[in-house]
């Protein structure tokens, strides 16, 4: 079964009478697993895309089946359990909440998931341990770099073991020896199991996947495997 | 998720330092002062209300129609309607009469004692149910040498060990002797009774014949009716008592409840017509307005600040926020600022009261332990909570989060246009209050300034012991020898607060159905040269006392014009049988407040009927005249102490409650200025910070500092003018109301609207700028390399 089924997704804004067009008949499956990079010029409609996937954008036509469900027929609430329950968010900004610590940052979604102090607790824990970035738990987002930054991002993301990872060029805003580091903890979690979807320019970055969609214009112009870069290399 | 909330809360307080100390100092001084205020309105309320004054007690009033047929209502009735209520309807169950004497001193082994009191009809203590704690009244009203004391007199003039042993003591005052018939608990400080003693009212009538007929009003009366009877029902059978025992035909009582004649105790056309609870309500609403114009502020800084919050909110809505979580989030930020503003307030509170209560002439305290204040902080609490709370939580926890994300976030989610209304509404109850202010201090200084038709400046009242009455001729010989002091009169009163008035003087001509009540003063022939009145006919006085045949009588215009004499000069006139004639006709001085019209007076020549004595001293010698006044009165061996007061301070005295008024409205409208000011600031200071761009590339393009400050400030100016004008029509309004309580006014004015309308915008325009200079002479290099 696939994970994610997408058919015919459009999607538009208004202006005025016209319809600007950002996606128009997007059809994409994407198995449990899968390390898929989306690849596109500017405006083509990729955050979008992404954002419908990750249940924060609803789309104007077309269905998307997520496990085998219907999500149109979902009502609002039970969209944003799913989205609660299976999606973990990596920005290119990395919107940390900047008056919380590391260690806040990482523990707030497990709060929101009225998880026990306790259980938070050695989650929280185990997560800084498997990063490496224990040492920095108390410490505010602004006295980090960007790339300890984005390290507490993914952390964030993936504590409520999410089953797909969504990130919006997560890479965008470090340099290359930093991005080379998330891309490597990414390829970690994807042979862990855990489904990835990536928005990037980088074509370095898109070595790192398993499947490469090109968009333009709103349509999808190509649609590879491709063998991914060992992450031992 | 409490504690992460509280936690994260306070981070963002402390981050946004600027904004929390704008948004909590205009909360603390808003509280603050309402906290005061609204203390002050709950002792207001709680006057004449102590523990027994639910029950059925009533005062008794007159009415009767003036010279202009307007229904006049005075608390003073004649002194036998007390007797006759009680004996005529079984409804009333106990009635008195009730005047108080003021301070009088008690000796006790070479030591005096002064005490205040009053002298009323034993019956008082059943009446408003005073706890005897010796002693009883059965058949006391007799016992016309009788006095009751209370617990604290009997302490500091028998010790603490009074109890058991003060009844039947000898009381030694004024060269009386009274016996001690008991001792009752202390009246509540909450009273507008006040007395530590009590003497038999019937001793004082017998002695002072004149005082007591049907026909003269001077005493307050007060019954308590029977538990079932109705007091409406009682009513109009009382209404023609004095006229049914041959007092004056047009004199009709009227009862109000004794708990409402603090606050409603002003009448008009024999109906109760409000009085100070009009103040009490003012300023109650000016104290939730100036709780409003903070929770404004509140609203504004919040709303405008939302963009900062706004990422915020989009994050913890991926990582899986509900809005609910987020609003009780928010909310709880709030409750935080307004529990630390409420500490704050109650701190300053504290500290202020004592100058609160010189203000308010109050003796409130911070009762802690109080319920009803505690009821009453929670109130306040929760007003703001709901006020300043909700809006700005739902519209934070609203943001969608594709649109934060994206920073999509438009203008659209400030508010402006909401933040607009707010701050209109801010500035038209600040120019309501300070509109006002203003002209309740043009009133004031008409009052104070206004020539009165008589010299209040440099007279010294001087109350006059019987020791220096029976020599008062030697006394004013030996006052007069000072080259410090002018002239002296002795006088029943001075003519400030004339109440004592007649209507059985008769004229040729005067036509007997007319119950005309003139108003009377009793002076020797000096009383023009101390208080430099102005003659318009004729002369004042000329005799050095009353003549048994033909009594002088002077009187003023107006009394000439109700009298509508030919030629009043020289008409003889008679009352109670005495002859008189008129020597003179006096310019119209006002011997009442300006809530009242100039009334006919006239003084009788009476130069031994004197209670006080009116002192005209020189200018810039107050403390040598003083001096000599006290060395003189030493001479005479009195044994109480002197006491005088000045005439000035005492017609002052007079616009207690205006002046209280005053020194208020001054007092709310620099607060709301503050806070409307306080609020304008936050607001400007954010649009500064939003355009930093704008302004950058303004700059750059060519714009001048006065370009860029016109830019960020004409929008508030104009708001703020938009306000004046809405304020205008509800300040005319409202004072126009309070102007016509006086008879004489001045008249509003347009242009202090224009020059308080000026000064607002010109506060508005350095608060705004104050901000945007800073912004528009910021170099556009910094801005945009930002960016």
């Amino acid at each position: 079964m696939n994970l994610i089924e997408l058919k015919d997704i459009a999607y538009y804004h208004r202006q005025g009478l016209q319809k600007s067009w950002v996606l128009r008949k997007i059809n994409l499956d994407v198995q449990a697993g899968e390390f898929v990079t989306i690849m596109g010029p500017s405006g083509a409609g990729k955050t979008t895309l992404l954002n419908i996937i990750g249940l924060l954008d609803s789309p104007m036509g077309g269905t998307y089946t997520f496990l085998g469900e219907g999500l149109e027929k979902l009502k609002e609430k039970q969209r944003q359990a799913m989205h609660k329950e299976h999606m973990g968010f990596v920005f290119q900004a990395y919107h940390l909440i900047d008056e919380l610590t590391v260690y806040e940052n990482i523990e707030t979604p497990l709060i929101y998931r009225g998880i026990k102090g306790k259980e938070r607790k050695s989650m929280v824990a185990n997560i800084l341990d498997r990063f490496n970035i224990v040492a920095k738990k108390d410490l505010f987002p602004s006295q980090l770099s960007g790339g300890q930054q984005q390290l507490v991002g993914v952390a964030r993301a993936v504590i409520t073991k999410p089953k797909v990872l969504l990130a919006d060029e997560p890479t965008g805003n470090l340099h290359s020896k930093q991005g080379d580091q998330i891309m490597q903890l990414f390829q970690e979690l994807n042979e862990e199991g855990v489904t990835i979807i990536q928005v990037t320019h980088s074509e370095k970055n898109a070595q790192y996947g398993s499947r490469l969609i090109e968009l333009e214009d709103g349509f999808i112009r190509k649609d590879e495997s491709i063998k991914p870069m060992s992450s031992h290399a | 998720m409490i504690k992460h909330y509280f936690k994260i809360a306070i981070r963002n307080l402390w981050r946004y330092k600027s904004h929390t100390a704008l948004n909590m100092s205009g909360l603390v001084v808003s509280l603050t002062c309402s906290l005061l205020i609204f203390m002050w309105v709950q002792d207001e309320y709680s006057i004449n209300r102590f523990a027994n004054s639910d029950e059925q007690i009533y005062q008794v009033f007159r009415s009767f129609p003036n010279e202009k047929g307007e229904i006049m209502t005075r608390w003073a009735c004649p002194f036998p309607v007390s007797d006759a209520l009680m004996a005529e309807y079984p409804e009333i169950s106990a009635a008195t009469s009730y005047r108080e004497v003021g301070d009088q001193s008690f000796v006790k082994d070479d030591q005096t004692h002064i005490f205040q009191g009053t002298m009323a009809h034993f019956s008082l203590f059943e009446v408003f149910g005073f706890e005897l704690l010796e002693g009883s009244t059965l058949e006391a009203d007799k016992k016309l040498k009788g006095i009751y004391i209370s617990a604290s007199f009997a302490e500091r003039f028998f010790g603490a060990d009074w109890q058991g042993r003060v009844l039947g003591e000898s009381l030694n005052t004024e060269g009386q002797h009274l016996e001690v018939l008991g001792v009752f608990a202390d009246v509540p400080t909450n009273a507008t009774l006040a007395f530590d003693f009590v003497t038999n009212i019937r001793d004082f009538a017998e002695r002072n014949p004149r005082w007591s007929r049907w026909g003269s009003s001077a005493f307050a009366t007060y019954v308590k009716l029977a538990p079932k009877a109705g007091a409406e029902q009682l009513a109009p059978k009382i209404k023609d008592l004095v006229a049914r025992n041959g007092g004056a035909d047009n004199l009709s009582l009227l009862m109000q409840d004794f708990s409402d004649t603090y606050l409603y105790g002003n009448f008009k056309d024999g109906q109760v017509a409000g009085g100070r609870i009009t103040y009490v309500r003012i300023f109650f609403f000016a104290a939730l307005f100036l709780v409003l114009m903070a929770c404004i502020n509140f609203i504004n800084l919040t709303t405008a600040h939302a963009s900062r919050r706004a990422a915020e909110v989009g994050i913890r809505k991926v990582i899986g926020a509900n809005r609910s979580s987020l609003l009780g989030q928010f909310l709880l930020e709030v409750g935080i600022v307004c529990a630390l503003s409420l500490g704050l307030a109650l701190m300053l509170t504290h500290q202020l009261l004592p100058y609160a209560n010189d203000l308010l002439a109050k003796s409130l305290s911070l009762d802690l332990m109080d319920g009803t204040f505690w009821s009453l902080l929670a109130g306040i609490s929760l007003i703001v909570l709901l006020l300043a709370g909700v809006y700005p939580s739902l519209m934070l926890s609203s943001f969608s989060i594709v649109n934060v994300l994206k920073n999509r976030l438009s203008n659209r989610l400030s508010s402006a246009n909401l933040r607009r209304a707010l701050v209109v509404v801010q500035f038209v109850l600040s120019g309501l209050l300070m509109t006002s202010a203003v002209i309740v201090q043009q009133q004031i200084s008409y009052i104070k300034n206004k020539d009165l038709g008589f010299d209040r400046e440099q007279v010294i009242q001087l109350e006059l012991p019987a020791e220096i009455s029976e020599h008062s001729d030697r006394f004013k010989a030996q006052l007069l020898a000072s080259p410090y002091l002018e002239s002296v009169s002795g006088v029943l009163q001075a003519p400030i607060g004339v109440g004592r008035a007649t209507d059985d003087l008769e004229w040729p001509g005067k036509d007997p159905e007319s119950d005309i009540r003139i108003h009377f003063l009793t002076a020797d022939k000096d009383f023009d040269d101390v208080f430099k009145i102005r003659m318009a006919a004729g002369v004042f006085h000329q005799k050095d006392s009353a003549s048994q045949d033909l009594e002088e009588l002077v009187i003023n215009q107006a009394a000439a014009a109700v009298m509508n004499l030919e030629e009043p000069v020289g008409t003889r006139v008679s009352m109670n049988d005495q002859a008189m004639v008129i020597v003179g006709i006096m310019e119209d001085f006002h011997t009442n407040s300006f809530h009242e019209d100039i009334k006919p007076l006239m003084i009788f020549n009476e130069p031994h009927n004197a209670e006080e004595f009116a002192i005209r001293y020189q200018a810039d010698q107050t403390q040598a005249a003083v001096a000599h006044i006290k060395s003189t009165y030493a001479a005479f061996n009195v044994e109480d102490p002197m006491q005088y007061r000045f005439l000035d301070d005492h017609y002052n005295h007079m616009y207690q409650s205006e002046l209280l008024i005053g020194k208020l409205a001054n007092f709310f409208a620099t607060i709301a200025l503050f806070i409307s000011c306080l609020g304008l600031l936050g607001l400007v200071s954010f649009l500064a910070k939003q355009k930093t761009k704008e302004i950058g590339i303004r700059k750059v393009l060519g714009a001048s500092v006065g370009n860029i400050v016109a830019l960020l400030s004409q929008d508030f100016l104009r708001l703020v003018m938009i306000a004046f004008v809405i304020a205008t029509p509800l300040t005319i309004y409202f004072m126009q109301a309070w102007l016509d309580d006086f008879a004489f006014h001045i008249d509003l004015s347009w242009s202090t609207f224009l020059w308080v309308g000026l000064g607002a915008v010109l506060f508005a325009f350095l608060t705004v700028s104050f901000q945007s200079v800073r912004a528009a002479m910021a170099n556009p290099v910094n801005s945009l390399r930002n960016e």
